[in-house]
């Protein structure tokens, strides 16, 4: 009885630490700033630029043109009656 | 002792499901509060300003682009256009809801005239005028507003009096636009 007790527990808690894990929830959350950052600062670019200087106010701000394994920010400038979507990294 | 195993065991299940229920949490608990998405809502208003009929074509246009953010209604209303030789406004009020809330965007210049002076150089009066532009961002994930302020450019001949005043030359009327397109006229003398 005692073993089946263990085990079971054994395998609850392996469960529970695979499940979460397999998360990686640091990696996570620390995604999850960078993209709250990559938000904050396509706001910010959109709050300033038109179309004629958003690559100005990009440059500023140290946003990269999209970069593999980092998070992926969208801005959108009007350019007349048209919008104008641009894709940007941010790294802190 | 069979008793204390089971509670024991009921123990472990309850703090797994616990420990996995905060990590969930904290997979879905992000701080992203769609500051992008308002964001690009309220600068599509800023854009249809000298127009506000366009405002709903514009939001259409980004409506795909802000996922998950849905916009459901919204109102852009030139509220001031005015302009006359000492005062002058232009005033552009607009909100979109969403399901997340109320977004709230406003704009405001204004001039008025504080003095004549005149150029020693050339002996023509030049007016002197004092200018506001600023506009507000409301999102409806933040509790407060953001307030930023705009140069607007005069296309005229003009110089600057302290660094801030703004002085005409001439009795001509003078078109003072910001970045985005909209205007703001003072009149002729």
């Amino acid at each position: 009885m005692r073993t089946l007790s263990a085990a079971i527990i054994a395998i609850v808690v392996l469960l529970t630490l695979t499940r979460v894990s397999s998360h990686e929830v640091k990696t996570l959350t620390y995604n999850f700033i960078q993209a709250r950052n990559t938000a904050t600062i396509a706001a910010y670019v959109m709050l300033y630029a038109s179309c004629d200087d958003v690559d100005e106010i990009m440059r500023s701000v140290n946003a990269t043109a999209p970069l593999p394994d980092y998070p992926v920010g969208n801005i959108i400038v009007w350019c007349g009656e048209e919008p104008r979507v641009i894709s940007f990294s941010w790294k802190r | 002792m069979r008793r204390r195993g089971t509670i024991g065991l009921l123990a472990i299940v309850l703090l797994s499901f616990l420990v996995l229920e905060s990590s969930e949490h904290n997979f879905y608990r992000t701080d992203y509060r769609g500051e992008d998405a308002h964001t690009a809502l309220l600068v599509a208003l800023r854009a249809s300003c000298s127009d506000p009929g366009k405002a709903n074509v514009k939001l259409q246009k980004i409506s795909r682009y802000i996922y998950p953010v849905n916009f459901l209604s919204y109102n852009l209303n030139l509220l001031v256009n005015e302009s006359s030789y000492d005062h002058g406004a232009l005033v552009c009020r607009g909100y979109v809801v969403t399901n997340v809330g109320k977004d709230v965007f406003e704009l405001q210049y204004s001039y008025k005239l504080v003095g004549l002076k005149v150029d020693p150089l050339t002996g023509r009066i030049l007016r002197i005028y004092e200018t506001s532009s600023y506009q507000v961002f409301k999102l409806a994930s933040y509790s407060y507003a953001i307030k930023i302020k705009v140069y607007l450019k005069p296309l005229c001949a003009h110089d600057y009096v302290n660094g801030t005043l703004l002085a005409i030359k001439g009795n001509y009327p003078c078109t003072l636009m910001d970045k985005w397109g909209n205007k703001l006229v003072i009149s002729g003398g």
